[in-house]
């Protein structure tokens, strides 16, 4: 219901505008505006969240087959919504390790303390993992372009252009001199 | 010792948990044991070892191989890991220099 009162809020005022420049736009016209605006804004949405579920694809295919393997603890499976992080933000052979890792411990504490408490403290894992390794990740994507910067800097300094970078690697020949 | 040999903190934790556990030291192991030696200083997740560990092998301080995969990991594969020599010099210089500290703050009373 709450969804729905939310496409007419939006749809509303988009069909409102769409009929000042058909004013003898009949009921057909209106409904069928109805329908295009909804299906236009869920594509939309699909299409920029499509990354996301390629992702997910990927992790049911290539992944999650490894958990079918098991035949004798099938029940003792960590969340697949916290094993999905890691697979977003890992490559695969760490990503593999550092999940075998938590599963281990995961059906210990499931066979002590019960499914809720190791759900629990697996997504409490999942969590505060997240964040180390995508900082790593950001720092090592963000060195690129800066290293890149100072590569083609030092590269037009040294062809003799009269810019600011041909001052700079002067500058730092003298420094070196 | 160059500049860039200089271990951080965190890396200092993880290269003395690996001299501890010798052959055992996979992720679980490495996690656990630089949770005993931060205890009350500061929290350790796995990411965070994970990334640490990764580092250092890139500065050649660590090895790592894998494993066959086991049934109790869901078919997935352990990573050991191992000190190499050069990362046990780092280690030694980083708590040698942190010696140095401590004894220069003691001579001075810093530390009671």
């Amino acid at each position: 219901v709450i969804l729905t009162r939310r496409i007419d809020s939006v749809t509303h005022p988009v069909i409102e505008f769409l009929q000042r420049f058909e004013p003898q736009s009949s009921d057909g016209i209106v409904v069928r505006l109805k329908l295009a605006v909804p299906l236009a804004l869920g594509g939309l949405v699909l299409l920029v969240t499509l990354p996301l579920w390629m992702a997910w694809l990927a992790f049911l295919l290539r992944f999650r087959p490894k958990l079918n393997q098991r035949t004798t603890q099938e029940h003792l499976a960590p969340p697949p919504n916290a094993e999905f992080l890691f697979f977003l933000f890992l490559d695969h052979a760490n990503c593999d390790a550092l999940v075998g890792d938590l599963e281990e411990r995961y059906r210990l504490i499931h066979q002590k303390f019960g499914q809720w408490r190791a759900d629990f403290w697996y997504w409490t894992q999942a969590l505060r993992s997240v964040g180390p390794i995508l900082s790593a990740g950001a720092k090592k994507i963000a060195m690129k372009p800066f290293i890149g910067l100072i590569g083609w800097a030092v590269m037009k300094g040294l062809w003799g252009d009269a810019t600011c970078s041909a001052a700079l690697v002067k500058l730092w020949k003298r420094v070196l001199s | 010792m160059a500049k860039g040999d200089h271990l951080g903190e965190f890396e200092q934790l993880i290269l003395a948990a690996l001299l501890i556990l010798g052959p055992d030291a996979y992720g679980m192991t490495i996690h656990e044991r630089a949770e005993k030696l931060a205890a009350g200083i500061r929290s350790v997740s796995l990411g965070s070892v994970y990334t640490t560990l990764d580092r250092l092998e890139q500065k050649g301080y660590v090895k790592s191989w894998f494993s066959d995969p086991t049934p109790e990991r869901g078919g997935r594969s352990k990573r050991f890991f191992e000190i190499t020599g050069s990362g046990e010099v780092a280690l030694k210089n980083s708590v040698r220099l942190t010696g140095n500290v401590l004894a220069g703050l003691r001579e001075i009373g810093g530390l009671a």
